[in-house]
């Protein structure tokens, strides 16, 4: 697949103000290197805090990287947002707070067509509300007159829209009922092979992201820690914090049987400061003189990339736990 | 051994709201037996949190309730005063939310908030802090020296619902309700919650019920699940049974909208969201309809083995 954006060794820090405590400088992506392609979806995983918002927010313009690049389509991100603004969308978790609650869902998407410079009249909205599911009188309404999955679906609308090249999708469907949530899905899915856009879908839901990408990436502490096809990364994951993430996954999600589970040591939320592996203090498989020793690099191994210095081994019977190595395995 | 502790019978409640009322149950009717864990399935607007509101008497004051009984231990909750509950909150029925900052006091130390339930039982002093840091254990609290003395906005949303369930077992109530307890919270802090609860059952034989809108995590949560559309029951039975071979057309749509291994949901992209005015509330959704029937009367619950199903489809597959 071609090559659609080029993401660089990217870093951002926060300084975290020490109003009740101490400052302390947040790494929110740390030496971030992905590629996404054209016309895919890139699942990007994570739990709070992990840095995947401000990964999104950067690619959707929204923050300034302090260190690395982003080319799309071999243009420095900032120089392609300058000439094409409106073909980059952000949809939020939240479309109650992403619609203008005073505006008729009509001219929301007359608004978004306007800026795309698509507005040929009323006839596009239907059409538009068409492609998402929406009854046509749903244009008349404001936004507090739709349900929850009518809302995000309005929001979607107005994105798909403008036929953005690139969309990032933060949790869109979190707050949804699970119907809604596998509804959304397979209309996303669907716009996407119409329309052609790449897409970073944005969850904490591994399960939910795997079923919709081509690739996922898995971030912790600011770092990718695995990437790959999400069938591998789902059922087979190599890195101890991946497996900690299918650890939590309800079991009916793998269709019965699940693989091997980790149980990291809970984290209060502070990075690591000194040299070793970010999850260095969780991990039951660190070792010593190792693992605390240098930051694993993302590398090639088992089909896919891993982040750690002691990789679990693809392809585990399902099941199967990972024994003798001080892994704490759970079975229920 | 199955003895009822709390009995739902034929329920129905509603909303006053500014646009006129709003039904929301319609003749619950459910047994929650003694030791077990059950959870309560369904989409927003299904009626679970009002039902979770109703068995701990915390239903909003718009809240009304035209007919039914709730009978814990054989005793009406619906019956009893303001007195009568507060005698059997916390002791004999308590209740944990999704949302652990607004049950917790931000002005408080947790391990204020913690004394505070067990002062209810005459502890004072010494004894009580003891037991308070016990409970913060319990819940699997790490340091519970340090979260004993700390404010809530110093922990974790996991570390916060942690806390408000320790206050919840505090008195060791004999049920337990938690409405979306881990809702707000990060997949792997709701796994961890989940398991809490469960060996909560097992250690302390705590009946427990969960209201969720997730079928994965009823499953592994509970030994029964009730699954609720538009205000009623619409499926009840033994977890395994019911996801592995679920009865009601709704049952299978929410099996279905899971995604499993990495592959899409396999259902429709296309919203149906039409909840019937007459008949059957599903049927206008239902692949499995019988025009005439569906659309003419409300199904009435018939027993198919341990389990129980409200759709006339089933009923005409079994009953004939």
């Amino acid at each position: 697949m071609e090559e659609f954006i080029l993401i660089r060794n990217l870093r951002k820090t926060f300084v975290k103000s020490g109003l009740l405590g101490p400052r302390r400088v947040v790494r929110a992506v740390d030496s971030v290197t992905l590629t996404i392609h054209k016309g895919e979806t890139l699942g990007l995983v994570g739990e709070s805090g992990s840095g995947k918002t401000t990964l999104g927010r950067i690619l959707a313009g929204l923050e300034e990287p302090d260190e690395g690049e982003v080319l799309v389509e071999g243009t420095p991100l900032k120089e392609y947002l300058r000439r094409n603004r409106v073909k980059v969308q952000l949809i939020f978790q939240n479309p109650d707070t992403a619609l203008n609650p005073r505006q008729r869902v009509h001219d929301i998407i007359k608004e978004a067509l306007e800026a795309a410079g698509e507005w040929g009249g009323s006839g596009d909205v239907y059409e538009i509300l068409e492609e998402v599911g929406l009854p046509k009188d749903i244009a008349h309404r404001y936004p507090h007159e739709l349900s929850g999955g009518q809302k995000q679906r309005v929001a979607i609308a107005r994105a798909i829209a403008v036929k953005p090249r690139f969309i990032v999708a933060d949790e869109i469907v979190s707050a949804l009922d699970a119907t809604i949530k596998a509804r959304i899905l397979r209309l996303m899915k669907r716009l996407q092979g119409e329309y052609g856009f790449a897409m970073l879908f944005i969850s904490h839901d591994l399960p939910i992201t795997a079923s919709i990408s081509h690739n996922v990436a898995v971030m912790y502490s600011g770092r990718i820690v695995e990437y790959g096809k999400p069938k591998d990364v789902l059922n087979a994951p190599m890195h101890p914090y991946t497996a900690h993430l299918i650890a939590s996954v309800p079991s009916l999600y793998y269709g019965g049987s699940r693989p091997a589970r980790i149980e990291l040591k809970e984290w209060d939320g502070e990075q690591l400061s000194g040299p070793g592996c970010p999850l260095l203090r969780r991990c039951p498989l660190a070792l010593e003189g190792v693992c605390d020793k240098s930051a694993p690099e993302l590398r090639p191994v088992g089909g896919r990339l891993v982040a750690c210095h002691r990789p679990l081994p693809p392809g585990l019977p399902r099941g199967a736990g990972v024994g003798g190595v001080g892994a704490q395995v759970l079975s229920r | 051994m199955n003895k009822a502790l709390l009995e739902v019978r034929d329920l129905s409640a509603g909303y006053i709201t500014r646009k006129g009322y709003v039904p929301a149950l319609r003749g619950v009717g459910l047994t929650i037996n003694e030791g077990e864990r059950v959870a309560v399935v369904g989409e927003s607007g299904s009626g679970k949190s009002t039902l979770a509101a109703i068995m701990t008497r915390l239903e909003p004051r718009n809240l009304v309730i035209e007919s039914g009984e709730v009978l814990y231990k054989g005793m009406n909750l619906l019956r009893m005063n303001g007195k009568e509950l507060r005698r059997l909150r916390g002791r004999e029925i308590a209740v944990v939310f999704q949302n652990p900052s607004e049950s917790l006091n931000p002005l408080l130390r947790v391990g204020d908030q913690v004394v505070e339930a067990l002062r209810l039982d005459g502890l004072r002093g010494r004894e009580a802090k003891a037991r308070a840091l016990d409970l913060l254990r319990r819940v699997r609290l790490p340091d519970p020296e340090r979260i004993y003395r700390s404010y809530p906005h110093e922990l974790s949303g996991g570390q916060k619902q942690r806390v408000a369930i320790a206050i919840a077992i505090a008195r060791s109530p004999k049920l337990l309700v938690a409405d979306e307890p881990t809702t707000a919270l990060d997949v792997s802090v709701q796994a961890k919650i989940l398991d809490l609860l469960i060996r909560l059952n097992e250690e302390e034989g705590t009946t427990e019920v969960l209201i969720t809108h997730d079928i994965g995590v009823a499953y592994d949560f509970a030994h029964r699940i009730i699954v609720m559309y538009a205000g009623r029951v619409v499926e009840e039975g033994p977890a395994e049974e019911v996801i592995r071979e679920p009865l009601h057309p709704y049952t299978k749509h929410l099996i279905k909208s899971l995604p499993k291994a990495g592959e899409l949901p396999s259902v429709e992209e296309r919203a149906l969201t039409a909840v019937a005015a007459k008949g059957c509330p599903y049927a206008p959704r239902c692949p499995a309809a019988i025009k005439g029937v569906c659309d003419a009367a409300d199904p009435q619950p018939i027993k198919v083995g341990e389990r129980v199903v409200a759709c006339h489809a089933v009923a005409r597959d079994f009953l004939g």
